[in-house]
């Protein structure tokens, strides 16, 4: 799927995520992630094949009531603050009133943006903007988080409190898929891992299976992407 | 989703009023109402005619400016800086948002039409004493050839880049203003050109109908019939440019 000025972006690609999983989808620059992600979430059509979220069609606009998504290097409306952007996300999920200012308050809490909510959009950092792009995906406390990059211009302390917001929303039963080339991530919080490469998939397996193999002395995540990837680029 | 098409409307409405350039636009409105004191002042018409000849000039300049910059960017901005994504990936169809954006742009136009005609009603009535009501009856109907051109405007920008939809908006301003007078290019024996202008007169709207001054000179009054006709004229080429862009938006690849 994704042919398209003969260019062939992602080309046989067959996977599925199961409830309650944090998915890892990895895969060197230009590899095809982003398309994926782009194909998920309709913005672009796949040439062939289908694509469904929580077994219906990705195409219909209601299956997004219980999608969040997180675009790479999001842009949010620069003459808006914090606060007023988030309120335009959650009132396209029917938020209002005090239902909707509780939600905004949690999400806000939970990234450490109480105060940067009151500053204009565009004079915030990267890695502010980033955290208000995971806000927004979080604001209707989604079944389902679909993350282009999300760790992309996050200090160290962003990281950790990324980290720690996927894995609070594991132990709520959430389903996360997010892309990343950064290795130590995937490997700290995944339940599985996908590697794409040229297009193409080139590994789909559970981190346990590659923690054990690392623990008996085996290869660990890093060698098996430069095999993977290495041996396809 | 009519109230998520109200909120994206409303967001819309803050974009359009926090832009430099529609605010800067505004502002050279009320410069060259202004002007019609000196050009009244340098010329032998009458004083009054010359302040409503000139003002009103102003307000079609700024409306068409204003629909043509603000339809042609409204939605390919959001789609080339990616913050579409954000809204898209809500349970919002492209359809509904697209109409959203419409809904915002019409009334920003709304009310910077209305503000400008007012301020020259106010203006002339400083000027020379009169007060001249009726140009608010030509601001309605400048409006509703605004709405027109900005269906165009938006049709454009999802089929092309910014700059040509720009530059296709101003060709529908123009020929729209010439569109009764390509009627007698239908007798040239040259093919091309009868299938040309015959193609212009059926596919562009008529914007001379929407005049100002058919409603707003000396002896002209338009008649109720006609006015309700000129609505519904209006709405029609609207819901068919935006019907198209619609069609258009839902196939369209954000890359």
């Amino acid at each position: 799927m994704g042919a398209r000025n003969r260019l062939v972006a992602v080309d046989k690609l067959n996977l599925s995520v199961n409830h309650g999983e944090i998915f890892g989808f990895l895969g060197p620059n230009g590899a095809g992630k982003t398309t994926c992600i782009k194909i998920t979430m309709g913005f672009l059509k796949a040439t062939s094949g289908q694509v469904a979220i929580l077994g219906k069609s990705n195409t219909d606009w209601r299956v997004r009531e219980r999608v969040g998504f997180l675009p790479e290097n999001p842009n949010i409306y620069p003459y808006l603050n914090g606060r007023q952007a988030l309120a335009v996300f959650g009132r396209m999920f029917s938020l209002r009133g005090a239902a909707l200012k509780k939600r905004i308050e949690d999400v806000s809490e939970q990234l450490g943006l109480d105060r940067e909510l009151r500053t204009p959009l565009g004079k915030h950092s990267k890695g502010m903007l980033q955290r208000v792009g995971l806000a927004q995906a979080l604001i209707n406390d989604p079944d389902i988080l679909i993350l282009d990059e999300p760790m992309s211009g996050l200090d160290p302390i962003g990281r950790r409190m990324f980290r720690e917001v996927i894995l609070r929303l594991k132990q709520r039963g959430k389903t996360v898929f997010f892309s990343s080339h950064i290795l130590s991530d995937i490997e700290m919080l995944c339940d599985r891992v996908g590697m794409i490469s040229r297009g193409r998939l080139v590994l789909d397996m559970p981190m346990s299976e590659i923690l054990e193999q690392r623990a008996s002395g085996g290869r660990d995540l890093e060698q098996i992407f430069m095999e993977k990837v290495g041996a396809a680029q | 989703m009519t109230n998520r098409i109200f909120w994206i409307a409303a967001n819309t409405v803050v974009e359009l009023v926090r832009d430099r350039v529609m605010q800067g636009l505004a502002f050279v409105g009320v410069f060259l109402i202004l002007c019609g004191r000196l050009i009244a002042e340098m010329s032998v018409v009458e004083r009054a005619r010359m302040i409503t000849d000139v003002g009103a000039g102003a307000v079609f300049l700024t409306g068409v400016l204003a629909v043509l910059f603000a339809g042609t960017n409204l939605l390919d901005r959001e789609i080339r800086e990616r913050s579409a994504l954000c809204i898209l990936s809500k349970p919002v169809s492209r359809s509904a948002w697209l109409a959203g954006k419409v809904l915002g742009l019409a009334a920003v136009l709304c009310v910077l039409i209305m503000a400008l005609t007012a301020f020259l009603v106010f203006f002339l009535w400083a000027e020379t004493g009169i007060v001249a009501w009726k140009l608010f009856a030509g601001g309605v109907f400048l409006y509703l050839m605004l709405l027109i051109v900005m269906g165009y405007s938006v049709l454009f920008s999802t089929i092309t880049s910014q700059f040509m939809a720009l530059f296709f908006g101003f060709l529908v301003v123009i020929i729209g203003h010439m569109v009764d007078d390509l009627k007698i290019y239908w007798a040239s024996k040259a093919a091309g050109a009868q299938i040309v202008t015959k193609l212009f007169y059926f596919v562009l709207p008529d914007l001379k109908l929407f005049s100002a001054w058919r409603v707003t000179g000396e002896h002209s009054i338009i008649a109720p019939v006609e006015a309700l006709w000129l609505v519904l004229y209006c709405i029609a080429f609207l819901l068919i440019t935006l019907v198209l862009a619609s069609v258009i938006l839902e196939r369209k690849e954000f890359e």
